[in-house]
């Protein structure tokens, strides 16, 4: 499977405080990769350090071969990101959330629309495009969020917690719909702190103050830890670093 | 540095459409300039009128009772006869500000072509009021002696007041209003813009996209232009009809260069919201720079040429000092494009420094 990004060293501070602390792992192409871990883990400042949304200290990012530092113009429209605090504006409708998505990528209103639409047919998504995003569901939300962060067609998506706040069910569907893009060739790079939908993933990274403490496919994580669910593999491997980080 | 302009006006059509639907802002563009010229305009009062002035008439003449009645019709003064035995009593209960005592030979003396003598006393705590009182005293008493002892000087001066005939100090006040208003209600306008998004979490996602700072800056002032222009143009009109300011300059020029004050003042707004990336302190710097530099340093009440040289030098770099010269310029005088070259250029100049000084202080990278 060919790297469709590839971490190399990553180290991230601000000011005296270590955020990130050199990290390296690759993503193939067409893969979920599940960047796992509690709050405050660094999870989210890996997805920003890969968007260009911080800058790092140390090491070196690079998708699809170029390196995010030199080349982030060039990066940005094969990247897709649906970030964790905001995902659309309230008090815009659904169709003109995605509309103006699409013309920050120069796209204009006849191609958002027939991107729209295809996307929505793509998502299943019923809801009426002039509806107003407060009034629709948790995981409606995320759905258009997910439409929004595709309209330019990129090759890697980044979610950064997609289906925090959200009901089971829609998070079922929410993992259905990533499976299926993933099928379909794109990239997938989600964190959660839900165990349970690691089981999606081709690969996870546990992470732990800022540092990488296991990364295997979760089947094999299971048979190192000897342990039937990923819920016990995480809190194992948690246990056994534990002393480690308060030493 | 390449500018999109498709991605300026989708920047732009958003925030249109969150000002349509947010309440507070359209409130703020339309309402607030009126409700503060008016409040500010009917407040704010550079002449003194009807300042109280006690009366203490020891000569009880038809002199005495005359000059009395001359303060009176002057309409600045609201003398009030005083019979008892300390005049300084109600004047430190601030009752009154000014004092006159009317010496007892006072008409006998007139009648006789004599000096005759009033004892003014005048409360110097303020002195402005204080510098004034005396000021029309004088003038009124200049009057009496020439009335009274027909009299006649070795010279007359006869005095024309150009641009404003009856110093009426409301055209002077109200005209240097609009600028504060302007200025306040831009600044303020969009300070908060960009906070916000930076608030709301969505500039995270803004800048994972191919938009630039530029764009981003330029799509946020451009519909505060409109919203701006309008507020604008409400208090020129309630200035107009409700307060008569007489309008001698050339119309057009006039709101060419209101447009460049405007985008001056949205690019501060957008200058401190990039730095501040909170909307409180937004408000707070907003609040601070837009009102206190309007106020102080503008030219608005105090002069300029009477200030301290460092704030004198403080005031080149104030769009509200430039624009006050033009407003005043404009309205009152009928100034010229030659006239108000300087402030025009100034204005241009400070314009264009905020959007670079904007785009530059725009941080792409998010701290935790």
């Amino acid at each position: 499977m060919d790297t469709i990004l590839d971490i190399k060293n990553l180290t991230i501070k601000f000011g005296s405080f270590t955020a990130v602390d050199n990290i390296s792992f690759s993503v193939g192409k067409g893969e979920i990769f599940g960047f796992l871990g509690a709050n405050g883990a660094g999870k989210t400042t890996v997805i920003r350090a890969i968007c260009g949304l911080t800058n790092i200290t140390s090491g070196a990012i690079f998708i699809n071969g170029a390196n995010i530092s030199s080349r982030l113009s060039f990066i940005k429209p094969h990247i897709g990101y649906m970030s964790q605090k905001f995902t659309l504006y309230k008090d815009l409708t659904i169709k003109e959330n995605i509309l103006f998505s699409a013309a920050l990528y120069s796209m204009d209103s006849r191609q958002g629309i027939k991107r729209m639409n295809e996307l929505f047919e793509y998502t299943n998504f019923k809801e009426n495009e002039n509806e107003f995003v407060k009034n629709l569901s948790g995981g409606s939300k995320q759905v258009v969020s997910l439409c929004a962060c595709l309209l330019h067609n990129p090759d890697i998506i980044f979610l950064d917690e997609p289906t925090a706040g959200i009901s089971p069910a829609s998070r079922v569907l929410f993992w259905n719909l990533i499976r299926k893009l993933s099928g379909d060739g794109k990239t997938v790079f989600a964190t959660t702190h839900y165990m349970d939908e690691a089981r999606y993933c081709f690969q996870i990274a546990l992470m732990r103050a800022g540092k990488i403490i296991a990364l295997d496919s979760p089947e094999n994580l299971k048979r190192i830890t000897a342990c039937d669910n990923l819920d016990d593999v995480f809190i194992k491997i948690i246990s056994e670093t534990k002393g480690n980080y308060e030493s | 540095m390449s500018l999109d302009l498709s991605r300026v006006k989708a920047m732009a059509l958003k925030e249109c459409k969150h000002i349509i639907r947010d309440k507070f802002t359209v409130i703020m563009g339309f309402c607030l300039p009126i409700a503060l010229i008016l409040f500010f305009g009917f407040v704010i009062e550079l002449n003194y009128d009807n300042i109280n002035i006690l009366i203490k008439d020891d000569s009880n003449s038809g002199q005495s009772r005359e000059f009395v009645e001359k303060l009176k019709a002057g309409g600045y003064f609201n003398p009030v006869y005083f019979f008892g035995s300390d005049i300084l009593e109600p004047i430190n209960k601030n009752q009154s500000a000014a004092a006159a005592i009317i010496d007892k030979d006072f008409g006998k003396n007139i009648k006789n072509l004599k000096p005759a003598k009033i004892q003014i006393l005048l409360d110097g705590s303020d002195g402005q009021k204080a510098g004034l009182s005396i000021s029309y005293i004088s003038g009124i008493l200049e009057q009496i002696t020439k009335d009274l002892y027909g009299g006649k000087s070795a010279y007359e001066i006869r005095t024309r007041f150009l641009f404003n005939p009856q110093l009426n100090g409301k055209w002077f006040t109200i005209s240097g209003l609009m600028v504060v208003i302007i200025g306040l209600l831009s600044i303020l306008m969009t300070a908060l813009t960009i906070s916000k998004e930076w608030e709301k979490g969505s500039m995270e996602l803004l800048l994972s996209t191919r938009i630039k700072p530029i764009e981003i800056v330029l799509g946020k002032i451009a519909p505060y232009i409109f919203l701006s222009f309008i507020g604008a143009l409400l208090v020129f009109i309630t200035a107009r009809t409700i307060f008569g300011i007489p309008f001698n300059g050339n119309i057009l020029l006039f709101w060419i260069m209101c447009f460049i004050y405007i985008v001056s003042c949205l690019s501060l707004g957008i200058l401190i919201s990039v730095i501040a990336r909170q909307q409180q302190l937004s408000m707070m710097i907003s609040m601070v720079i837009g009102l206190m530099p309007s106020m102080l340093l503008s030219g608005f009440i105090f002069p300029i040429e009477n200030m301290p040289l460092f704030f004198r030098i403080l005031t080149f770099i104030l769009p509200q000092r430039w624009f006050m010269e033009i407003c005043r310029g404009v309205f009152l005088r009928g100034a010229g494009f030659t006239d108000l070259f300087l402030p025009l250029f100034m204005l241009c100049l400070f314009c264009f420094l905020m959007i670079i000084a904007a785009c530059k202080k725009f941080k792409t990278d998010i701290e935790i």
